[in-house]
């Protein structure tokens, strides 16, 4: 799924593998103590070795059939930098016009930098040619391509390529028929840029507590086979393959078949992207986040148990909460920290993603330690909150604080924080901390997170946060 | 013997190294014990020059002459005065710059500077002007070693020694053994004590005086002055919620630094202090604004993001706000912010999750 593979060397795309990854899969590993995030995700090669050689003979004959029946659809999505390939996916036809379904963030490259990276797709034979970019959803991570040789035409296709591809276009199955738990899948292309490759694997369902809908599957995928189609045993497509968790098995991800479907009934018939293509993803991320925040807004929040304070803690119905602590017998400070964050990120580029809700209630309790010493170690606990540097995408944080107080709450102290997107305009990165500022010996430390949200919603989503802390018992 | 002078044997700085007073008329230098004025100089001859004193054609009344003698000197030689005759020798002498070869005659001026193989030499009569005195500037008063009563330094250390302490226990959460808190503890005074041993090296070289207490008195004194500010401003800042007082604490470090070294150079080179000041001041100066420089992206050009100082909350004395008058503050943000955005930068930034 992920890209990049080949230039860097291994180190540098096991780095992207996690990034990418960490798109849909699995922060979950990424930042809570379960799994140490430190190992790169260089053993995918040995992984993937294993996983094609795994198959069993009596369901071989059904992957056989469908890669036969296939792969005259299948192929390889290649961006190129000065003629050499930057980065490649995978990517099939859906249409007798060469329309081809892949990821978005298989073709971001060429998408944000047009006159810098060309695309080009690739056959299992080896014959390759022009692919042009039509449409996105960066929500989804879904691309609308279409080749630009047409069939049957002596000039643009002298061998026939574009005629062989788009005389059987892959269909998609049917919404109303849905999967079973446990039906058998098969997906498709290329890993590592090896060779095309069929892995069947078992669909298990949607992912639970994502925003978007998300499947399931268990099989091996691999970085360069995003984009790929995933096929019932009758050869319609499921699914495209997206991301894998990190230091999991076989635990993959698709994007189901019906967004892909959607976004070619919608810009079928649509012109060629022309230039840089960020006006187009601003549109569709102001979109996502009002919609984001609206459902997050409605929500309430639930209340931690604590004898003092109710902090606001979100709803798990697509934030997933993590809890962990010092020792119940530790020296000195006592600390409980609960952790939810939404596992689902939009995937921009390289270097950003956003889209995501996260928030972060640690409780200190320093009656251990007595005022002056809680005081000290609690203000160092607050200053590490780390807000980011510039960069490429973003401005420096510029924060607004003060003493804050509801009427029946207690009196916190509040920073909030914003980033702006510098190509994405109006859109922010939200950092809110807080903290109590009434009992000596007692902390309570929170900090919500918005990934890409306007700067209204920011405004919402502050107000929000604050007004879920209060009192235990009202005073 | 009638005219009272005196030769100045001159360093290389131009100071008066060494006199001798001319007895008799006239005078011989050279490297010879029979000389009048022995010099151990191995470029010399024996007798390497005679110096004379020319009374000047028609002798007439001594007391008129010396007047006109001394209004006269440099221009007619001839009027009477020193006159140098330079014996037979290799190396001659030059007389303010100019060769002479040996056997030649000169006057010998006053303000002219004679060299004579290595040795510079100046002549001085009692017919020059003599300068009025100088006033003393306070640099060259004797050193005062008792500027401090004795308990001073030693009181001024334990105050820092115990601010270290409580600093040190006030940051650690009891987990700490003895030996962590004391090497906290002498870590900090080693390194005062080796910076004003350098320092008082340093004095010893141009002043020959071991200034080691004036030296550890000034690094305390900045530091405990330091050390009670940085505490002081954020409980302020806390206190009546001026977040933005704390942007004076990198002021105060670095005016402060910059106040200490002027403080340490002014005992080495004392006379210099008002040249020192300005040369520290300009390096302070440039060291803030490329400390700006790098901040021009940040919300502030000086301080953190953010007070995140929480003394206990006793302390606190600004009220709080209403959410809703927070939420509405955050909008000032929103303009400096998209303006920012507009910006290029190509620092590379990480991925999304950089900042958990």
């Amino acid at each position: 799924m992920s890209r990049k593979l080949l230039t860097p060397g291994r180190a540098a795309a096991g780095a992207v593998l996690l990034l990418l990854l960490a798109a849909l899969g699995l922060p979950v590993a990424a930042q809570s103590p379960p799994a140490p995030t430190a190992p790169i995700a260089s053993p995918a090669a040995p992984a993937s070795a294993a996983s094609q050689a795994q198959p069993a003979a009596p369901v071989s004959a059904s992957a056989r059939r469908l890669y036969d029946r296939s792969r005259a659809q299948l192929l390889q999505i290649r961006t190129l930098y000065n003629g050499s390939q930057a980065s490649v996916g995978s990517g099939f036809v859906v249409s007798a016009e060469g329309h081809v379904i892949t990821n978005y963030h298989v073709v971001s490259q060429h998408a944000l930098e047009p006159e810098r990276y060309r695309l080009q797709y690739q056959t299992p034979e080896g014959d390759g040619g022009d692919i042009q970019l039509l449409d996105f959803d960066a929500r989804r991570d879904l691309a609308l391509l279409r080749v630009v040789a047409k069939a049957g035409d002596a000039k643009t296709d002298p061998k026939g390529v574009v005629a062989r591809m788009t005389a059987t276009p892959l269909a998609f199955r049917k919404g109303s028929q849905p999967l079973a738990k446990g039906e058998r899948i098969y997906s498709m292309g290329n890993p590592h840029d090896v060779a095309f490759a069929v892995v069947e694997g078992t669909y298990n369902g949607l992912v639970e507590r994502s925003f978007d809908p998300l499947i399931y599957y268990s099989g091996s995928i691999n970085p360069g086979m995003s984009g790929g189609p995933v096929l019932d045993e009758d050869g319609e497509i499921v699914g495209i393959n997206v991301s894998t968790m990190i230091f999991a098995q076989q635990m993959s991800f698709l994007v189901p078949a019906e967004h892909a479907a959607a976004l070619l009934a919608r810009s079928r018939d649509a012109a060629p992207v022309k230039g840089a293509a960020w006006p187009k993803l601003r549109e569709q991320l102001m979109a996502y986040q009002d919609e984001l925040s609206k459902n997050f807004l409605a929500q309430p929040w639930r209340t931690l148990t604590h004898p003092r304070y109710r902090f606001p803690i979100p709803q798990e119905q697509y934030m997933r909460c993590w809890g962990s602590g010092t020792s119940a017998d530790a020296q000195g400070l006592q600390m409980q920290r609960t952790q939810c964050r939404m596992e689902h990120a939009l995937f921009i580029n390289e270097s950003l993603q956003t889209g995501y809700l996260g928030v972060t209630e640690e409780v200190y309790d320093g009656s251990k330690l007595g005022a002056l010493r809680f005081a000290n170690i609690y203000s160092a606990s607050f200053r590490n909150e780390r807000l980011g540097a510039p960069d490429r995408d973003r401005t420096a944080p510029y924060c607004k604080e003060d003493f804050v107080q509801q009427k029946d709450g207690p009196p916190l102290r509040a920073v909030a924080c914003l980033r702006a997107y510098r190509k994405l305009d109006g859109l922010f990165d939200l950092t809110v901390l807080v903290t109590n500022v009434d009992a000596p010996t007692e902390g309570a430390l929170g900090r919500f997170e918005a990934r890409g949200v306007s700067f209204a919603n920011a405004t919402r989503l502050t107000r929000h946060y604050l007004q879920g802390f209060a009192w235990t018992t009202p005073r | 013997m009638d005219h009272a002078a005196v030769i100045e044997i001159v360093d290389r700085d131009g100071h008066c190294r060494d006199i001798h007073k001319v007895r008799a008329w006239p005078l011989r230098i050279g490297r010879s014990p029979d000389c009048d004025l022995v010099l151990s100089d191995p470029h010399l001859a024996g007798v390497h020059a005679l110096v004379h004193w020319d009374r000047g054609e028609p002798a007439t009344e001594p007391a008129t002459e010396r007047g006109d003698a001394a209004l006269d000197a440099r221009a007619a030689p001839a009027a009477g005065g020193p006159v140098l005759e330079l014996l037979p020798s290799h190396n001659g002498a030059w007389l303010d710059g100019a060769r002479l070869v040996a056997g030649s005659r000169a006057a010998w001026p006053s303000s002219a500077l004679l060299q004579i193989g290595t040795t510079r030499l100046r002549l001085r009569t009692s017919l020059d002007p003599l300068p009025a005195e100088k006033p003393m500037s306070r640099a060259d008063e004797p050193v005062k070693r008792d500027a401090r009563p004795s308990w001073a330094l030693p009181a001024l250390l334990a105050v820092w020694a115990l601010m270290l302490w409580v600093t040190n226990w006030a940051t650690n959460d009891g987990s700490a053994t003895w030996v962590d808190i004391v090497s906290a503890l002498l870590a900090p005074v080693g390194i005062a004590l080796i910076w004003s041993a350098l320092w008082a090296l340093v004095t010893q070289v141009f002043r020959h005086w071991f200034a080691f207490g004036a030296h550890l008195w000034r690094v305390l004194v900045a530091v405990v002055a330091m050390q009670a500010l940085e505490v002081a401003l954020p409980v302020l800042a806390y206190m009546f919620n001026l977040p933005r007082l704390l942007a004076l604490e990198t002021l105060v470090m670095s005016v402060g630094a910059a106040l200490l070294l002027w403080w340490h150079a002014t005992v080495v080179w004392p006379r210099a202090s008002r040249g020192l000041a300005v040369g520290i001041g300009a390096m302070c100066v440039v060291g803030l604004v490329l400390t700006v420089g790098r901040r021009t992206e940040q919300q502030y050009w000086l301080g953190p993001n953010y007070m995140a100082t929480l003394p206990p909350p006793a302390l606190r004395i600004a009220t709080p706000k209403p959410v809703d008058d927070f939420i509405g503050g955050m909008e000032a943000l929103e303009a400096p912010l998209l303006k920012q955005a507009q910006k290029r930068n190509d620092q590379a930034g990480g991925s999304g999750d950089n900042d958990e």
